[in-house]
Parts: structure tokens; C-alpha cells; sequence
């Protein structure tokens, strides 16, 4: 089983799917993990990245420095449009606002065959794309996360999502913090969409309704609802899982599941719940294991 | 001109009349107290001010310009800062992040600037570091800083929130029910805290209390509110010895027994 040339297809499998996936699903943790704004669409901003970057590609014959900008563009476009009605509802309602955008752009995309090729999707899209741009993309949206959480954006986003009443009468413009988040959230998932096209050649509309979403904000509560760390854990291994259980679809579901039960009954803040793996963490595991090897040779000595 | 005015408030919810015809002056550099009993519509004061609820009828002008129904945080930018009843930290925030908060919402640099590690953006989140850390210092709870504030006891974590509402260094400050759960000599320090963050900020405060004791070293001038009405004003002595609040808190005397 464990061939070089299953390695290389796994390790292939890894980056160009699973990668863009976690970036798509970075989009997910800014929006449910800092602002605690739900979102049963977001795959769908993947999809505006995706079929803007395809179509201008295949049509039009546009270069990656025109259609990456026009993807992300064409992601906040359609974030603010969703965003400004849905920031100003209750945050359960912003759930039921970006499924039903999700489902109508999924809808829209099935049934256009002629432009978007419908249910069949777009095919011989060129691959340009290569494995390390995905790693560096990855890295990069992850450091800019990092970087996000630890700004006034990121301390006023936790402060809204943990009380959004004392958050306004700290001065926090709760609406426009919303808005603003849920429009970047749009675009690192359209980011995501433009990756994913142009590194595996098609694109199939399926791929991007409701329940790739929910299982979005699923990988992101299982990894910890207020932890960058845990949700890309969470994102590589719930990715990963189904390629070992290729050979039964049902039992994929059940482990989802089961996992589900599992972290709402028994760790609801998440794997990690608010730990980050950065540098003040390190360092209290590092005076952790290092206490505990000083501590041994004064047991024997007690003895 | 006086710092805070409320001229004739009144609001309802449904058929409950929370508050009528309520006014009320406060000066900067002025502690001022408000009283009553539990349901008087004491925080439904405070919350029309924050801009929390919308008045019926009535006005709140603050330094001469009204402020009637801005949302809450235009009040809170024009320098009215305040604390709860039950504390309202934001969980998920370190002690400190929670204090640097007010400052955030003033600050400048972009969602795009955040992402980068631009000059601008470090240069702006370590004054407010600073700042915060120094107000941190002034209510002594700085050894405190990097703690979860769910994890500090309640006194300490109704400190957090005073530190949280003066860092921007309002010219209002208003205190809902800051010396409740605290013992005796908590208490004390409490009443020596606000004074000196007096003394310092020069701000004008508006404290709801139920201790009389910090009522009366506090405070100039105390407004009683009963049943959603402005019931008496005046000095702590005076109200003292007004009937009509000793009535109100203690009950009528029926002179049988």
C-alpha cells in the first residue's frame, strides 16, 4: 500500500486539494472563529473566485495577473452585496442569508449551461498553478490570519462576538467591523476558488453548495472555535480522512458524525479550544518539558 | 454650559413606564449619585444615555449638542464612557486586550494594513499597549495583564472594566453599581480609587450605588428616583433626612406598634 508511488499521489492529493480547501476554509474561521457570524455559503464565494478566474481564462484568453485580481475582486463584490443586508440581521439569520445566496449561485450556475457549462462544469481550464504556489499561498494566508488576530481588527472582532452590546458601547461600529469582515472572508474564499481551478483544470459546480460549506464550519469548530491553530489541524485531517475511506462514502458521513456529537457533548470549545501553537505557548511547553526532566533525578533521590 | 443634560426624559416598554420626566445636570470635575430602589429605572437611565434604547420623549445634550438616539458607539466616541452591572468583559480576551478595545475603535490603520506587519499598524498597537498598561497600573491590577478576566475574582474583573472605560480618558464616566459583591475594605479602596482617577482625569461621574456609605463620600449631589419618577434632589445630608426617600426605602410608618 504504502508505495513511493501512492506517497507522491497522497502528497499530490494533499496540496492540490486539500491546501486550497484550507484556504477556502481560512475564509470560514475569520468569519465563524473571530466575529461568531455564521455562514452555510461561504463555498459559494469559492465558486464566484473560481468560475470568474476560469471564464475569463477560457474566453477571453486573460493571463493570471488580470483574472486572480478580477477573482478576489469579483469575492468582495459579492461579499459587501451579501454583507450589508446580512450584518444587520441577528447572527443566526446571517446562516439562513448566505445559504440561500449559496444555493441561488449554485442554482444559477447549474442551469446557465451555456456560459458555465451547467452540471457537467468547465473543462481544459489551463493548469498553471504549481504545488509550491499553493504551499506559499497557504503560508501566506495563514501568516495574515496571524497577523489579522493580533491587529484592533481582530481584538474588536472577538470583543463583538463575545458581546456585541458592550462591544458598541466601547465605541466598535459593530455593523461596519461585520461587514468589513464578512467582505474579506469573500475574498481569501474566492482566493481559494481561483487556486483551485487553475491547479486541477476543471471546475464542477457541485463542489460548492451548502454542504461543503457546513462542513466548513464544522472543521472549524471541531479545531477550536477561537483557535487559527486548531482549525487548520482540524482542516488538514478532516481533508485528509475521506481519502482513506475511499472505498465506503457512508461510512465518511457516520465518522463526520460522530465527530460532531463528540465535540459538541464533550469538548465544546473546540480541540484546542483558545490555545494558539505561537511562540508564548512554545515556550511554556518548552519550561514544561524541561521542569519535568529536572524533576526525575530528585525522585530517586527521595527514594 | 453643563457637561451632561437630561431634560424631561421618559421611556416605556409596553405598559411599563420605566422612567418619566427625568432631568438631570451633571458639571465635569462632579461626582454626582443616583439612588432608588431595585426597578426604580436607574439603568434604564444609563442605558438611554449610552445610547443602548432610544427615548420616548426628552432630550440628553451633551456639552451643548444633543445626542438623542446616535447609536451607541457616536456616544461612546463623543467621551461617555461606562461599566455594567454585571460585568460585561469580553471573554477570549486577554486583561489587557480587553483594556486596549476602546482604544481600537479609535484606531486608524486598514483591514489591509492589519494583515501586514507595516510600521503604522506595530507603531499604533504598541502606544495603545502602553496606554493600556498604564491604566492597568493606575487601578493596581497590572500583575494581572496577560490573566483570562473570567479567571480573576469579581472584584478584579470590576476593576478591568473601570480600567476598560477610562483608557480612552472619557470627560463622562458612568458607573453602574461599581461597589456591588465588594466586602468592607474593598469597598474603601474602591471610594480612594475613584478619587484619584478624579483628581487625574478631571472627568465628571455618574454613579448608580446602592452603598450609602460610598453615595455619601463620593458625591456632591444625589438625584433618588422611585417608580421610574424623580423623587428628590440633593445634597447626601439632605437626602438623608428627606421623608418622602426614607418613605420610599424603608415604607410607610403606621404608628401602631
Amino acid at each position: 500500500m504504502f508505495t513511493a508511488a501512492y506517497l507522491g499521489y497522497m502528497l499530490n492529493f494533499l496540496v492540490r486539494n486539500v491546501f486550497v480547501l484550507l484556504i477556502g476554509m481560512l475564509g470560514v474561521y475569520v468569519l465563524t472563529g473571530l466575529t461568531g457570524m455564521f455562514s452555510l455559503g461561504q463555498a459559494s464565494f469559492m465558486a464566484v473566485g473560481g468560475y470568474t478566474s476560469a471564464m475569463l481564462c477560457k474566453y477571453y484568453g486573460l493571463p493570471f495577473y488580470v483574472t486572480l485580481p478580477a477573482a478576489i475582486l469579483m469575492g468582495v463584490i459579492f461579499g459587501a452585496l451579501i454583507g450589508i443586508p446580512a450584518v444587520k440581521l441577528r447572527r443566526d439569520y446571517v446562516a439562513i442569508v448566505s445559504l440561500g445566496f449559496g444555493q441561488a449561485l449554485v442554482a444559477f450556475l447549474q442551469n446557465s449551461s451555456s456560459i458555465t457549462g451547467g452540471a457537467l462544469g468547465l473543462t481544459s481550464i489551463p493548469k498553471y498553478v504549481e504545488e509550491w504556489h499553493i504551499c506559499v499561498a497557504l503560508v501566506l494566508t495563514i501568516v495574515a490570519i496571524a497577523n489579522l488576530k493580533k491587529s484592533r481588527f481582530g481584538r474588536q472582532c472577538l470583543a463583538i462576538k463575545h458581546d456585541e452590546l458592550a462591544a458598541a458601547s466601547m465605541g466598535i461600529h459593530v455593523a461596519r467591523i461585520k461587514l468589513i469582515v464578512f467582505t474579506l472572508a469573500a475574498a481569501i474564499s474566492a482566493f481559494a476558488g481561483f487556486l483551485y481551478v487553475h491547479s486541477l483544470g476543471y471546475l464542477d459546480s457541485g463542489l460548492f453548495g451548502w454542504d461543503q460549506s457546513s462542513m466548513w464550519v464544522i472543521i472549524v469548530f471541531f479545531g477550536g472555535i477561537n483557535s487559527l491553530t486548531g482549525a487548520i489541524f482540524a482542516g488538514i485531517l478532516l481533508n485528509i480522512l475521506p481519502e482513506f475511506f475511499r472505498f465506503s462514502n457512508e461510512l465518511r458521513i457516520i465518522i463526520y458524525c460522530l465527530i460532531v456529537l463528540f465535540t459538541i457533548n464533550f469538548r465544546p470549545q473546540g480541540l484546542f479550544g483558545e490555545t494558539e501553537l505561537d511562540w508564548a505557548t512554545l515556550k511554556r511547553i518548552g519550561r514544561f518539558i524541561i521542569k519535568s526532566f529536572k524533576a526525575r533525578p530528585t525522585n530517586r533521590r527521595v527514594k | 454650559m453643563m457637561l451632561l443634560e437630561i431634560q424631561n426624559l421618559a421611556k416605556s416598554f409596553g405598559g411599563v413606564k420605566a422612567l418619566q420626566d427625568v432631568s438631570l445636570s451633571i458639571d465635569s470635575d462632579e461626582i454626582v449619585a443616583v439612588i432608588g430602589p431595585n426597578g426604580a429605572g436607574k439603568t434604564t437611565m444609563f442605558n438611554l444615555i449610552s445610547g443602548i434604547y432610544r427615548p420616548d420623549s426628552g432630550d440628553i445634550v451633551f456639552e451643548g449638542k444633543s445626542i438623542k438616539g446616535k447609536p451607541q458607539h457616536e456616544i461612546a466616541k463623543v467621551g461617555i464612557s461606562r461599566t455594567f452591572q454585571n460585568v460585561r468583559l469580553f471573554r477570549g480576551l486577554k486583561v489587557i486586550e480587553n483594556v486596549m478595545t476602546p482604544l481600537d475603535a479609535l484606531g486608524k490603520y486598514t483591514i489591509i494594513e492589519a494583515m501586514l506587519p507595516v510600521s503604522s499598524k506595530i507603531h499604533t498597537d504598541k502606544t495603545n499597549r502602553r496606554l493600556a498598561e498604564e491604566v492597568l497600573e493606575i487601578v493596581g491590577i497590572s500583575a494581572y495583564k496577560d490573566w483570562q478576566p473570567l479567571n480573576l475574582p469579581y472584584g478584579l474583573q470590576r476593576r478591568v472594566e473601570l480600567a476598560r472605560a477610562i483608557v480612552t480618558v472619557p470627560k463622562l464616566l458612568m458607573l453602574d453599581e461599581p461597589a456591588a459583591g465588594l466586602n468592607p475594605s474593598e469597598m474603601s479602596d474602591f471610594i480612594r480609587l475613584i478619587r484619584q482617577l478624579k483628581e487625574r482625569y478631571r472627568f465628571g461621574v455618574l454613579i448608580i450605588e446602592h452603598r450609602m456609605q460610598v453615595v455619601n463620600e463620593l458625591s456632591k449631589c444625589v438625584y433618588v428616583l422611585n417608580f421610574g419618577n424623580l423623587l428628590a434632589f440633593g445634597t447626601p445630608n439632605e437626602i438623608g433626612n428627606n421623608p418622602d426617600v426614607i418613605r420610599a426605602y424603608i415604607g410607610e410608618e403606621n404608628g401602631g406598634c
